[in-house]
């Protein structure tokens, strides 16, 4: 399978911060007979890849198998759902999608009463969560409890779609993108001995991230994970974060941490000289499992490689294919540069 | 045909109001078994299934084939689309929608932009239809050469059938009025009928009624059955407002509408044991009816509305059974209006 192939079937398996088991039994199936890896008590898939040479220090790469999504907080006497956000939300994009709940996927529609039935104060208003319901279509809580219980997660119907001649259209691409390419790095030959993890529960707290982290026992952490821009229309250069078809975003600094600033400049000068596009994250928004990382144990030195990703934490995100493919290459080159670093700045 | 099946295929045809002449060949195949098949000046499907005789009762009955959607205003120097509604578009969930834009050459998807929350600011307000931005992945070059100002976007929608039998999708308002319209005249095919019944499915009822006020002068019918639909009670919303789904056709009472056809329809529906609710509006009903009531000299008018969740959202929802129970009240009270039922 191909990085694309590998990254449209992750994406369209259900996956919601705490109930990762498809993505995890999708992943474990192609490893097998291919790499030795464990699954961790909390669900991480921890894969201790063997490359051609073993390198001065450990290194240690993760993305997220957990998308964000919904969670069923209780049932009502009239058979709709109540829920809560798994993850940060916009409530603007949830009214109206379709969602698959639970383990037998029943389908359901996000509702709320008709845009008809509102005040003109009301309509300019979001819906929030605590207002929406999930619909499966029947008429009585003995009806629902048949099929979904509460506890079980929700996630966005959704298909893969090529959106222009470069880009895709699909849920969850943060972060099974970063999924799709670690996933294709342990079916490769890699140049440089490595840990490669598949972690749990980041939407949540970076749950997963941190206890991989602290198993990993690593000197070197990268996180690959799809970092949100806004290269799109009604936004200006000032606000766009990254630019898609720029190549991978590398972070100096975000919302979770300060990053190793040899590092970032390692990673923005082995590009250039690969000749792979790069740029450097125009913002300190957001978060990743480098912030775990970097205080785990007695500490490891960080990286943020980012695929730029629209839309995100939407059933629409949007990536370029070309981003995808050089985030691949960048990280395959920039082991043996990692190989000779330090435990420590210089 | 299977109800199920007709409503998955009617909310998966693409007509914003004005675009319906491009389903008509589609449409053919389903009305052709009925009735020979004209196009009106502005769009709209007409079938003739019995030829209207001088002096005689000649019924319309009305069902609209239009869906909200978008339409492009502009085409960006960023190649990203402006756009503006094209009937009553929800500002509450437009973003990071995914579209299909209907160019010359072909449909291509697009979604709405959004801000994600990791990079919003400020308090949260539902964007204006013609604030929003539209990303279809294209250079502005490509955006140029394949769209133009004025192509069709309707919302992308995945048509399931939920548990029970309850169906979703888009458009269901009014395809599903479509799909009762079919049923009643597969039940009414072998009838010999002494009225005349002309089948419209009006273009543009969503941006003012155009569709249904001319075909209506156009074909001068006697009386009227529009069947649209109305609001299913969620939660949310007032009981008193609402029809209740499953609960049958919501039979309509408005000053308007003919008195004595809405309570021949209750009449029918009780001898007949199909479940009705009531509708009763204090002015316009907001379909159709209004304009075609008011069709010349006037038209003897009546509402059958089929109750419906999630209205003007991509995911709407119908109850199959309410389908059907509309079709077999417009079939009866066809039928015995034919007898010479017409009290009004």
């Amino acid at each position: 399978m191909n990085l694309m192939e590998q990254l449209e079937r992750l994406c369209l398996l259900p996956g919601v911060s705490g109930y990762e088991k498809s993505v995890r039994d999708e992943i474990c199936n192609q490893l097998d007979g291919h790499c030795e890896y464990q699954i961790d008590k909390l669900g991480n898939v921890l894969v201790h890849k063997k490359g051609v040479q073993t390198p001065k220090n450990k290194i240690y790469i993760s993305a997220h198998m957990d998308e964000v999504g919904f969670i069923i907080t209780n049932i009502e006497e009239n058979g709709l759902l109540r829920f809560q956000s798994v993850g940060g939300f916009d409530p603007r994009v949830l009214l109206g999608r379709l969602v698959e709940v639970g383990e037998q996927q029943v389908r359901g529609i996000i509702g709320a009463k008709a845009i008809h039935m509102l005040s003109k104060s009301e309509e300019e208003k979001p819906v929030e969560i605590d207002h929406l319901m999930i619909d499966i279509g029947t008429d009585s809580k003995e009806e629902t409890l048949k099929v979904v219980r509460p506890g079980e997660r929700a996630s966005f119907v959704s298909t893969f779609q090529q959106l222009g001649e470069n880009r895709l259209l699909c849920k969850a691409f943060d972060d099974r993108v970063g999924c799709a390419i670690l996933l294709d790095m342990c079916l490769s030959e890699l140049p440089y001995d490595c840990i490669i993890a598949f972690n749990v529960g980041e939407e949540v707290g970076l749950v997963g991230g941190t206890t991989a982290a602290y198993q990993a026992q690593a000197d070197i952490g990268i996180a690959v994970d799809c970092t949100a821009v806004s290269d799109i229309g009604g936004s200006s250069p000032e606000y766009y974060v990254g630019v898609q078809g720029d190549g991978p975003v590398v972070s100096f600094k975000d919302g979770g941490a300060v990053y190793d600033q040899e590092l970032f400049h390692l990673a923005l000068d082995t590009g250039k000289q690969a000749g792979i596009p790069c740029q450097s994250k125009r913002a300190c928004t957001g978060a990743n499992e480098a912030k775990a990382m970097q205080i785990a144990r007695g500490g490891m030195r960080i990286m943020a490689i980012s695929i730029p990703g629209r839309y995100i934490h939407s059933a629409c995100s949007v990536v370029h294919k070309e981003d995808v493919v050089n985030t691949r290459l960048l990280l395959e080159k920039l082991l043996p540069a990692l190989a000779q670093v330090e435990k420590y700045p210089s | 045909m299977d109800t199920a099946q007709l409503l998955l295929e009617f909310s998966s045809l693409q007509a914003i109001p004005g675009r319906e002449f491009e389903l008509f060949q589609t449409i053919s195949n389903y009305l052709s078994p009925y009735g020979e098949l004209s196009l009106s000046p502005l769009g709209s499907i007409i079938c003739q299934f019995r030829k209207p005789k001088e002096n005689g009762v000649h019924i319309l009955l009305d069902a609209h084939l239009d869906e909200i959607g978008l339409i492009v205003t502009q085409v960006g120097e960023d190649g990203f689309l402006k756009v503006d509604s094209c009937g009553g578009v929800d500002p509450r969930l437009i973003m990071a929608s995914a579209l299909w834009i209907h160019t010359k050459s072909g449909s291509i998807p697009g979604v709405v932009c959004s801000i994600p929350p990791h990079l919003s600011k400020g308090e949260r307000k539902n964007p204006k239809i013609n604030e929003i931005y539209v990303d279809c992945g294209l250079t502005p070059e490509q955006a140029k050469e394949q769209i133009r100002p004025g192509d069709a976007i309707t919302f992308q929608s995945t048509p399931a059938h939920l548990l029970g039998n309850r169906i979703t999708g888009k458009a269901l308002d009014d395809r599903s009025g479509c799909v009762a319209l079919i049923k009643a005249l597969e039940w009414l095919k072998e009838e010999p009928l002494d009225c005349g019944l002309t089948l419209v499915f009006s273009a543009m009822e969503e941006v003012g009624g155009q569709g249904a006020q001319t075909a209506a002068w156009q074909l001068n019918p006697t009386h009227s059955l529009v069947i649209d639909t109305s609001f299913g009670h969620t939660p949310d919303a007032k009981s008193h407002e609402c029809g209740s789904m499953g609960a049958g056709p919501m039979i309509g009472h408005a000053p308007l509408l003919n008195y004595q056809i809405s309570r021949q329809l209750e009449d029918i529906a009780q001898q007949e044991n199909i479940p009705y609710q009531s509708e009763v509006m204090t002015r316009r009903t907001g379909t159709n009816a209004d304009e075609i009531a008011m069709s010349r000299d006037g038209v003897k008018t009546a509402l059958v509305s089929i109750p419906l969740r999630y209205m003007h959202t991509p995911q709407e929802l119908v109850d199959i059974e309410d389908v059907e129970n509309t079709a077999r009240l417009v079939s009866t009270w066809v039928k015995s209006m034919s007898k010479g039922g017409e009290t009004a």
